[in-house]
């Protein structure tokens, strides 16, 4: 999932585009695995957090199965959407929020890379 | 080569709403029937673009749709730099009033989604008598969003060190279906990055506090005054099916339909599967009509 998702966003012009003022790290936790996601001017990628030398501004913590649904090309109600899962208490915001809400279109569009096949794309 | 020029009019009304004059802009297309239609918070009537310009419907009805005073074309009304924007109530019924009198509408049918969708439910409370039908999408009495300590202590809709534009639209983008077509989802966004400063906020408050209903009284709505319509679409996690249901199961009569592979703004981020629903109660409420 992450290396689908860093793979298409750094091959979508666009989305390139529209990161190249982001420098930000934030942490992707699916179950026992985590994630230090970096957008450098645009450019994503990833590593394990542990280890990592840079903090994340924030992190998404879910279960490894609710990510699965959130990845699926046809995810169900309530799993299309990080906000959805959040609201659904099935996944954790932890770290600083505003750095999340600054950049949530952002954020929301590279999440979207990690799914089987992009809907309507 | 003939130009594709829809048949829709745009033009201004002044209402004098609270003591001040408001200039508010309306769209309608078609003959028949009244129908209101009401927008979303932090967006605008074009929301219903595609019902207007569907014959199925301007056949048979006179389609309306305003901005909101704050909203869209309809400007806030001089001072407005003074004060911070709230939608309360009182305000959007008196609004709604004001616009059906400025319009001599006589018994309109009243269609409203989201925060359109609660007016409907206070105008079947306070108003039944005025309106021949109402049509709540994604209605619901209220609920308490884990969002809310995160929108009122950030404030992160309205403050310096955020594009507000892109926030707003990043806060709905997951209200809809991820199967609504690209374009309409898109289309609906660039609404939101369109609002004013404060004016999605202005209307949350209404939404999520003062405008909620769960205090018992949505019972009061009667249904043999006036028929009333639920409609909601299946991937809203904000006015869900089962909040939907929860009127449902207080107000005897209320004819309800879940929408599958819609969100939170059916009429603007897939307007064709929309009417699929839409259609059947048009014409339900058309026979009600005549027979009358």
């Amino acid at each position: 999932m992450i290396k689908r998702m860093v793979e298409r966003a750094n091959s979508d012009e666009f989305l390139k585009q529209r990161g190249r003022f982001i420098n930000l790290s934030f942490a992707l936790v699916s179950g026992e695995e985590d994630w230090l996601v970096t957008v450098d001017g645009g450019r994503v990628s990833a590593k394990a957090l542990s280890g990592a030398s840079q903090a994340p501004a924030f992190t998404l913590r879910a279960a490894r199965s609710v990510w699965e649904d959130f990845a699926k090309p046809v995810p169900p109600p309530g799993t299309h959407d990080i906000l959805a899962l959040f609201e659904g208490e099935r996944l954790q915001i932890d770290g600083d929020a505003l750095i999340l809400f600054r950049n949530l279109l952002y954020v929301k569009l590279l999440l979207e890379k990690a799914r089987q096949s992009e809907v309507n794309a | 080569m003939s130009a594709h020029i829809e048949n829709i009019t745009g033009r201004y009304v002044h209402l004098q709403l609270e003591g001040r004059d408001n200039r508010i802009f309306f769209e309608e297309a078609g003959s028949g029937i009244p129908l209101i239609c009401l927008h979303t918070a932090g967006a605008d009537s074009r929301q219903y673009r595609d019902i207007l310009a569907d014959e199925r419907v301007t056949s048979r009805y006179r389609v309306i749709t305003f901005d909101l005073p704050w909203h869209g074309r309809s400007s806030p009304p001089a001072g407005w730099h003074k004060e911070a924007y709230t939608l309360t109530t009182d305000r959007y019924m008196q609004t709604v009033l004001s616009f059906m009198e400025a319009l001599e509408l006589s018994k309109p049918v009243v269609m409203g989604c989201s925060i359109g969708g609660r007016a409907v439910l206070h105008l079947m409370l306070r108003h039944a008598r005025l309106f021949r039908a109402g049509i709540g999408l994604q209605s619901h009495a209220g609920y308490d969003p884990l969002m809310n300590p995160l929108v009122r202590d950030l404030g992160y809709l309205q403050r310096p060190d955020v594009n507000g534009q892109e926030a707003a639209a990043a806060t709905v983008s997951g209200l809809m279906a991820p199967m609504s077509p690209e374009e309409h989802r898109w289309e609906t966004l660039w609404h939101y990055m369109q609002g004013g400063p404060g004016a999605f906020a202005g209307d949350l408050y209404y939404y999520m506090v003062e405008g909620d209903l769960r205090n018992g009284r949505v019972a009061g709505i009667d249904t043999r005054v006036c028929p009333l319509y639920l409609l909601t679409g299946d991937y809203d996690y904000s006015a869900t099916v089962e909040r939907s249901r929860a009127v449902v199961e207080q107000v005897p009569g209320v004819k309800f339909k879940v929408m599958p592979n819609l969100g939170h703004f059916p009429m603007s981020e897939n307007p064709q599967l929309f009417l699929t629903h839409l259609l059947p109660v048009l014409d339900e409420i058309a026979a009600g009509a005549t027979s009358h």
